[in-house]
């Protein structure tokens, strides 16, 4: 094991919730909404229980995870279903259980339950009898365990996060044994039939996706956003408003800003500076995982690790290209960063998973 | 491997997203701050009151009253349907045309947009009260113009109005946007850099909802100046209500300097029309108008001068010693030229100088006009100032037309006849004048000889405007103008004279008469320019009716304006 790598790891994790809270406490500082006084002690409150998940799981040993990938599928499924059926019985269409004093959102949970489901399937010794049978157990049976918990994350409606799923299913797919012709056939096939996908998206996120290419169709409506946030970071230039300082947040031009357009209020008052350094945080971050990733001879171990770094980067990256206006807005939050309880303790336990990892490379 | 294609990937897009904020951060930057800016900052316009406009004895001819606007703030309007219905039975106003106005105003979602301007006090208060009823809607509070003595003084005074496309391409370059209040006409127009004042206002830091959450700088408005006229309110009453029901034009003007005391137009209009909002229909009215209610007949309208223009011939004849003031001429109603009669008015037999200009007989001027002929005529119509702008602080000025065979041969192409020097000499013909230039002809003989420029502006703040030293004097010698002007006392005093009617106990005033034949269109024109006293005149006056019939007519409403402006002891 290589001690150094984790406590780089929970060096980096720590700074990033730090920026986090910083940046939480700027966006609420003069927020009209109710108890946005509340959201930065909240969160304070998670990122310690989150740093508590993330030593208790790094401690733990990382095959229990494996253990416990079939329980926790079906557990996320019955989450899921639960909010669904709830959130169109009772609450209109919501996202969140309303579990006491805060709202656990089951997505979250989902994107962790697919990554330890994929991985401990995809690592399974297969009994192969020909290329039909490979693609069966390498490609199909995986995609069905993989569209399950997407279409119910899809129908909340969360678009981002059913793609995010996908998009791991996808990469888990490839890191496993399948031959890259399947793959590209398989991938070829979903892009013919994406425009008949458009029909199945609710009318806002079409909307969502038309102002995505051009946001001053509704600039008032659903461009609003993105106008705004673009304005926001550009507005930062290099050296950034100050803290506290920037017009934009303070002023409350900017919406969503303490969860998924966080940093746009960090791009605002830190500038490009800020910004990089975020940035290349993740960077640092996603370098050090992939050497757990790859040095581990583990099948289990290294997809588990791989599925933690693509969520984790793809999240940020998606994150900052829609605050950019590079990327359709889909409501993915900045991992560690944004506010958000379920969001920041499953991160937390991913960072443990691969720390846990990393403790025991040298065990097998 | 696969494990170093998924890093390779990764970092890929981190570099995009990297790409994505140099581009927006760094190349963009200051196009974004920019509009940071412009999201979070206003300028809140501070509107300058415009100087008021005096009279010489400080009575108030334009004044800025109290006014109340009705306004939305569109992003706080909840039921626009129900609100709008609500607000137009408050206002008894329709409610499409209210609309009409809030999306014409409309701007940003929370800047205020004017929905009806000028609205009652009465109402004002109504939805000041039930202002919690109606979410978004507010009072503004606002100066507005106000004309006190409506038409008394229209045409000199002029309005104001929104400034207009041909005038905001003009005067951008002068500090003037869009929407600002400008003056239009008469002296509105011609001092509206020392009335309009400047604008202030305030740069205040705004939140999404367009509160105010600081005033990061503010500059006040600053007054415009007031200014003081020449007109004396009382005279220009006394006039304006002697044309009312006619068409015409009174001036009475101080001839030792110019300031013009009155100055009447008519008919007249009521300038406060175009201030106010719901008038569109009475500004077409008085844009259809066939009478011309806008235009300024004492400065802009052009009419032969008919037999004030002898005034200007007996001088030219005696100057030029064509004759000497015992040549005396033979009337019998007639004179024959080319086989053409020109007639007189009577028959007055012997005739000399002072008798024809007395009884103002046409064939002993027709035989200065065959003496002097056209180019001595026009020389001293020119001498006179006809043809040339009296330059006037108007905006809008004609300066007439002197014939002469140049401009004959140039647009008549025709050589110039005898006949034509006959129509001079009385007047008649292509000679055209604006009432203000008869009258700074005959200053020039009250004056003997001195030329003033009429003007209507007497002082800013308060503070007299300098006055040239000393004037100009006509090329002539004074002795023929005393000699003149002697005769033109006789109009008035004789008994025989044009204008007897007008002789007063107790003014001396003297004159000529001019009654216009005009081709075919109604009556003649009725001319009556004079100054008194004699002795030492106070004012050099006109009055001109336009197809009002004979010169006498004009003499009824002189003596009318004499004897009143002794009542009220301005002589």
């Amino acid at each position: 094991m290589n001690k150094s790598i984790n406590n780089r790891i929970i060096l980096i994790t720590i700074s990033l919730m730090s920026i986090g809270l910083v940046a939480i406490y700027s966006a609420t500082l003069q927020s009209s909404l109710e108890g946005a006084k509340l959201i930065f002690y909240r969160q304070i409150i998670w990122v310690v229980i989150g740093i508590t998940t993330l030593l208790v799981t790094s401690n733990l040993n990382y095959r229990r995870f494996y253990e416990i990938a079939y329980l926790l599928y079906p557990i996320s499924i019955i989450l899921l279903v639960i909010v669904f059926v709830l959130g169109r019985e009772i609450y209109g269409a919501q996202r969140w259980l309303e579990l006491g004093w805060f709202n656990f959102q089951p997505s979250e949970f989902g994107k962790l339950a697919v990554i330890l489901f994929l991985s401990r399937y995809l690592s399974q010794k297969k009994n192969y009898s020909g290329k039909i049978s490979k693609i069966w157990q390498g490609l199909i049976v995986p995609l069905f365990f993989a569209a399950i918990p997407m279409g119910l994350v899809f129908l909340q409606p969360d678009l981002g996060s059913a793609a995010l799923i996908f998009l791991i299913f996808l990469i888990l797919v490839f890191l496993s044994d399948i031959e890259l012709k399947q793959l590209l056939i398989f991938i070829g096939l979903i892009i013919a039939a994406i425009p008949f996908m458009w029909h199945f998206l609710k009318e806002y996120q079409k909307d969502r996706l038309l102002v995505f290419l051009n946001p001053n169709v509704d600039p008032l409506g659903a461009g609003y956003t993105i106008i705004q946030s673009k304005i926001a970071i550009g507005s930062g230039m290099f050296w950034g408003k100050g803290w506290l300082s920037g017009t934009q947040n303070q002023l409350n031009f900017l919406p969503e800003r303490h969860t998924d357009f966080i940093f746009s209020v960090i791009g605002e008052e830190w500038g490009f500076l800020g910004a990089m350094v975020l940035i290349i945080l993740y960077f640092l971050l996603l370098n050090e995982a992939m050497q757990i990733a790859r040095h581990s001879k583990d099948k289990f171990a290294s997809l588990l690790a791989a599925g933690v770094i693509s969520l984790i980067a793809f999240q940020a990256i998606i994150n900052i290209s829609m605050t950019l206006g590079i990327f359709p807005v889909v409501g993915l939050s900045l991992p560690f960063i944004s506010y958000g309880g379920s969001s920041l303790v499953i991160f937390c336990f991913l960072i443990g998973t691969l720390l846990s990892i990393n403790k025991r490379r040298i065990i097998f | 491997m696969r494990l170093k294609i998924l890093h390779i990937i990764i970092v890929v897009f981190f570099l995009i997203a990297l790409l994505g904020l140099v581009y927006t951060q760094v190349f963009k930057g200051l196009f974004y701050y920019r509009k940071s800016q412009n999201n979070c900052i206003r300028i809140v316009p501070q509107q300058a009151k415009r100087g008021l406009v005096l009279d010489r004895n400080a009575a108030v001819l334009a004044d800025n009253r109290m006014s109340f606007n009705l306004a939305i703030i569109p992003q706080e309007l909840k039921d626009k349907e129900q609100e709008f219905l609500s607000i137009s039975r408050i206002l008894d106003k329709d409610k499409a045309s209210l609309e009409k106005e809030f999306r014409k105003n409309q701007s940003l979602p929370f800047v205020p947009a004017i929905v009806a301007k000028n609205i009652d006090k009465k109402q004002a208060i109504i939805l000041e009260q039930k202002k919690s009823g109606f979410p978004g809607v507010i009072v503004e509070q606002d100066a507005q113009r106000f004309y006190p003595f409506h038409g008394a003084a229209a045409h000199a005074i002029g309005y104001v109005g929104e400034i207009d496309k041909t005038r905001i391409t003009k005067l951008k370059d002068y500090g003037y946007k869009v929407k600002d209040i400008i003056g239009y006409s008469g002296l509105e127009e011609f001092y509206d850099a020392i009335l309009r004042g400047q604008e202030g206002g305030a740069q205040i830091e705004v939140d999404n909802r367009g509160i105010p959450v600081r005033v990061i700088a503010d500059r006040l408005a600053q007054r415009g100046r007031d200014i003081t006229l020449t007109l004396d309110l009382r005279i220009q009453k006394i006039a304006s209500d002697l044309l009312e029901g006619k068409r015409g034009a009174i001036i009475v003007m101080d001839p030792n300097n110019g300031e013009i005391l009155a100055m009447v137009s008519s008919p007249t209009f009521d300038p406060n029309i175009f201030v106010s909002q719901n008038s569109g229909e009475d500004i077409n009215g008085l844009l259809n108008n066939k009478n011309s209610p806008l235009l300024n007949r004492a400065v802009a309208g052009l009419y032969s001068p008919g037999s004030v223009f002898k005034a200007v011939v007996a001088v030219a004849a005696l100057e030029s010693k064509k004759i000497d003031i015992y040549s005396s001429f033979f009337c019998n109603g007639k004179m024959n030229l080319g086989g053409r009669d020109f007639n007189c008015w009577s028959k007055h037999n012997d005739q000399n100088l002072e008798q024809a200009i007395m009884h103002s007989c046409n064939v002993f001027f027709y035989h200065l006009g065959l003496l002097l002929g056209a180019d001595l005529l026009n020389k001293y119509a020119v001498e006179f100032g006809l043809g040339s702008l009296t330059g006037i602080d108007l905006p809008v000025e004609s300066k007439g037309l002197v014939p002469s065979r140049s401009q004959k041969s140039i647009f008549k192409k025709e050589a110039w006849f005898p006949g034509d020097s006959l129509n001079f000499s009385i007047g008649q013909g292509d000679l055209l004048l604006t009432p203000l230039q008869a009258v700074k002809l005959m200053a020039i003989i009250a004056n003997n000889g001195i030329i003033i420029k009429p003007h209507l502006l007497k002082a800013i703040e308060g503070k007299d405007i300098e006055l040239p030293k000393k004037y100009r004097k006509v090329n002539i010698k004074a002795e023929t103008l005393a000699r003149v002007k002697s005769y033109l006392l006789g109009v008035v005093k004789s008994e025989t004279g044009t204008a007897h009617l007008l002789a007063m106990d107790n003014l001396s005033i003297a004159g000529k008469t001019g009654t216009v034949q005009t081709a075919g269109f109604g009556r003649q024109h009725a001319w009556f320019v004079g100054f008194a006293p004699f002795e030492k005149p106070k004012i050099v006056f006109c009055v001109f009716l336009e197809h009002g019939g004979y010169s006498s007519e004009s003499c009824v409403i002189a003596k009318e304006m004499l004897q009143e402006m002794l009542k009220e002891k301005i002589f």
